[in-house]
Order: structure tokens, then C-alpha cells, then sequence
């Protein structure tokens, strides 16, 4: 009886109308997307000013603001010694050859976060199309942390898929013992360093990185720090949790990579 | 229709807020679905008869898929099927004394 008051005919119908509606809006979902968002991006830029501020007011003010920029000092200071270790062992290999360059320099495009995706780890920045932004350029932070790659190019803004994402792969090294593996995201912003050779050592603490085996990302960008190294007798390889050094609650503004200038 | 368009503000609002207010204060990945939430209450609080929480699934799984990058008609979907089922156990098997306020 109430199956049958509850399904009534009219409401089945409109429903049904409804959900068809909405499914034909996949034919043009990039549209229907890139609308929404510019419509909603001011508002939803005031939001995410207003959280950071009022998080920062309440998380310690300027002692966190601080401790924000030390990490990110620390970050590039990271990146720099990883990318020095690289360029002397290169020099040791390469006695005699010309000089190598000693980093690679991008041309990127900065860009404000405006939000975060309701249910998957992405987010919208603003600028797209409009900021030569396309499909599949690495994003990164100041501190030349990996943060994801750009899955959707609206007019005015984009989406970034981070690389803890649960699609997300990634060939990565770790910087002190060289030895390579495969980051995968887990969702919820959480890293693990897959598919490590067991021969090849390392801890907690140490620094992964890309490697340049990936074509998605420039080398020697940094991915995360290893948090706990998950050892197996039977696996063949072995695995980390990772920290990554892109924390979304503390960035405002991240850099698309345009092209590599090396 | 005023409490429709009120429902379809607040799932609006909820939605930008936990896209872009929330993302500061809760552990990354563990911010609560609002607009899941509200559905759900919805359901719940609705006469068997109204039509509010229909119409709340329909909108507010748009809302969840149009910022999502998914494929837009799943959460409607999903949120209608769970609306549905949480209203028929309410009605036919669970008797407690639920204050239905539209």
C-alpha cells in the first residue's frame, strides 16, 4: 500500500524525467561544469579566504603563519639539496663532460585555489583556458612539491587532480639511496611508495621524489616524506606511507607548469 | 515552493561550504557530506506524502556531481534510491514517534 502511495505514477514520471535530464548533461558535461563553477568561483573564493583566515586567527595566528612558511622554506630547501645530491653524483658519472645545468627551470603560471571537490581529492583553481592551461600540465607548489595534473580545462578555470588521488600513479625515487618505485594515491590526501625492490634500502624520514622514468612530471619535484616503510617477507617488493609535502589547508595558491625550459 | 527554493539554497550553501570553508578545519578527507546529511533528514522529517526530499536527492546529487567530476545523474540517483528506502522502512516497519514537520 505505501510502495504504491510513495511510487505514485506522477512522481515516478517526473523523477524519471529528471534523472534523464540530468544524465543527457553528460553530452555536455565540461559546459555544464565550467558554468557552474564560474558562476559559484567568487563566492567560493570569499569561502576559502574567509576559512583560511579564520583558521589561521584560531590555529595560532602568526606563530602558525610562521611555522607555514618555515615548512615551506624547509620544502625548498628539500628540493635543493635533492636536486644538488643529483647534479654532484651526475658529475662524479660524468667526469670530463660539459657541465650539466643544475636545475630545470619552468614556465608556469600561478594560480589561486578556489576549492576543494566534494567527493574526490581535486581541486579548482582559478585559471584555465584563458592561462594557456590545458589537460595534463603538472601543477606544483612554491616549494616545487608535487600537487597533481590538470583533468579538466574550463574557459576561466581547471581541474586538478592531486596525486593522492585514488586514480593517481606516479613514478617516483627516493632521494638518498636512488632507489625507484611507484607512488599511488589512497584518497584523503594520503600517500603510499609502492613497488620498492627489497634490495634497496630506506627509512623513515627520507624524501621521495619524482624520478624521470614518469612522463607526467618534471624530475626531482618532492612527493612526500617517508612516514612508516610497510615491510613483507612474501612481497617482493615493499611499500611506504608517505606525508606529503602539499598540505591543501595551508596553500592558497599553487603553479601550473606550462612547459619545461631545459 | 518557498520551502523548495529554501532546501535548494541551503544544499547550495552546504555544498560551497564544504568545498571551500570546511577544507580548513576538518582533517583532510574526513569533512562530513552536508548535502548527504541533509537528504538524509529530509527523509527522515518529511510526511510519507511530500515530495521535498525527492526533489532535495534530485538537486542536491546534481550539486554533488557538478562538483565532483563524475558522472552527472549518480548521485541523484543514489540519493533518490536511499531516500526512498529510508521513507518505505520508516512508514511499514519502523514505528517510533518521528515529528514530521512538512
Amino acid at each position: 500500500m505505501s510502495m504504491r502511495n510513495l511510487l505514485s505514477r506522477k512522481k515516478v514520471v517526473v523523477g524519471a524525467v529528471v534523472l534523464l535530464f540530468l544524465l543527457s548533461l553528460n553530452l555536455v558535461s565540461s559546459q555544464v561544469r565550467g558554468l557552474a563553477i564560474s558562476l559559484s568561483s567568487p563566492l567560493q573564493a570569499s569561502l576559502w579566504q574567509a576559512g583560511n583566515n579564520i583558521s589561521t586567527f584560531f590555529g595560532g595566528g602568526s606563530l602558525r603563519r610562521q611555522n607555514e612558511t618555515l615548512v615551506q622554506e624547509n620544502s625548498t630547501l628539500l628540493a635543493k639539496l635533492a636536486a644538488l645530491q643529483d647534479v654532484e653524483r651526475e658529475n662524479k658519472e660524468l667526469r670530463g663532460m660539459l657541465q650539466l645545468g643544475l636545475a630545470e627551470e619552468f614556465d608556469m603560471v600561478m594560480v589561486e585555489i578556489i576549492g576543494k571537490s566534494l567527493t574526490q581529492d581535486s581541486i579548482v583553481i582559478r585559471g584555465g583556458q584563458n592561462k594557456g592551461i590545458q589537460k595534463g600540465m603538472p601543477v606544483i607548489t612554491a616549494g616545487k612539491a608535487a600537487v597533481g595534473r590538470v583533468v579538466e580545462s574550463f574557459p576561466t578555470h581547471a581541474r586538478v587532480q592531486l596525486i593522492s588521488a585514488k586514480e593517481s600513479k606516479l613514478d617516483a625515487k627516493i632521494a638518498e639511496s636512488q632507489g625507484t618505485g611507484v607512488v599511488r594515491g589512497q584518497g584523503g590526501q594520503e600517500l603510499v611508495l609502492d613497488l620498492v625492490p627489497q634490495e634497496d634500502e630506506f627509512r623513515a624520514g627520507d624524501v621521495v621524489l619524482t624520478s624521470n622514468l614518469g612522463d607526467m612530471f618534471p624530475e626531482n619535484l618532492l612527493i612526500g616524506e617517508v612516514e612508516e616503510v610497510l615491510k613483507s617477507g612474501e612481497n617482493p617488493f615493499q611499500k611506504a606511507k608517505l606525508k606529503p609535502f602539499f598540505n591543501l589547508k595551508s596553500s592558497e595558491s599553487v603553479f601550473v607548469i606550462i612547459s619545461l625550459n631545459v | 515552493m518557498k520551502l523548495l527554493f529554501g532546501i535548494f539554497l541551503l544544499l547550495y550553501a552546504f555544498a560551497l561550504l564544504q568545498m571551500s570553508f570546511f577544507v580548513h578545519f576538518f582533517p583532510a578527507g574526513l569533512i562530513p557530506n552536508l548535502v548527504i546529511l541533509t537528504v538524509l533528514c529530509l527523509s527522515i522529517f518529511e510526511r510519507f506524502s511530500s515530495s521535498v526530499s525527492m526533489a532535495g536527492s534530485l538537486f542536491g546529487g546534481f550539486l554533488l556531481d557538478i562538483f565532483s567530476g563524475g558522472i552527472i545523474g549518480f548521485w541523484p540517483l543514489v540519493l533518490l534510491l536511499i531516500s526512498t528506502f529510508i521513507k518505505i522502512a520508516l512508514e511499514d516497519y519502523v514505528r517510533l514517534p518521528i515529528p514530521k514537520k512538512f
